[in-house]
């Protein structure tokens, strides 16, 4: 029941992925994307009963924030931090 | 019996928090409020939701692996999140919702 919840969550940020301004607001919205799919795995996982769909989860997180700083740090001139 | 009540009450929280931020990512005029909802979903939303399945089946490998993605999203949402507001900054996006500015764009 909260997976529909969250699925809903997830169409609502899909609308701000598609139709934002600049490449930041697509950015966040990518991340919370990401975290609510996370969420949706991790909750499947436990009502079905086993523990390695968790390892797409780590992946996908760690994939998220690798990811991320990839196209930022392109996006911007130099001198990253 | 009272770790199951208790992890499906924030279940429902985590499920209000997750619609609440969404409805901020729609809503919200600017790049640097809706980091904000961004960080409801994800903290809000996300940690309490897998908060509540560690109480669901504690000491196993399926809640470690849970934790192991917890602290990960600990790590990982503020410095993304930090480093695409100073990016959107840098490159020229004005906040519309700004006060005052103390802040000129040099370190």
């Amino acid at each position: 029941m909260i997976e529909y919840l969250f699925a809903l969550a997830g169409v609502m940020v899909m609308i701000r992925l598609i139709s934002g301004p600049s490449f930041a607001d697509r950015m966040i919205s990518t991340g919370a994307l990401i975290n609510i799919i996370v969420t949706i795995i991790a909750l499947e996982s436990f009502k079905v009963g086993k523990d390695f769909y968790m390892d797409i989860a780590i992946l996908m997180i760690l994939l998220s924030l690798v990811g991320t700083l990839a196209i930022v740090r392109y996006m911007r001139d130099s001198d990253v931090f | 019996m009272f770790f199951e009540i208790l992890s499906t009450v924030l279940l429902w929280i985590s499920g209000i928090f997750a619609i609440l931020g969404a409805l901020g990512m729609l809503k919200f005029p600017d790049i640097y409020t809706r980091s904000h909802a961004a960080t409801l979903i994800s903290m809000g939303g996300m940690s309490l939701a897998l908060i509540a399945l560690i109480l669901r089946a504690p000491w196993s490998i399926h809640s470690a692996k849970v934790f192991l993605v917890l602290i990960i999203n600990l790590f990982s949402n503020p410095t993304s999140t930090h480093i695409i507001a100073n990016t959107a900054y840098k490159l020229g996006i004005k906040p519309k919702v700004l006060v005052r500015n103390e802040w000129n764009g040099k370190k």
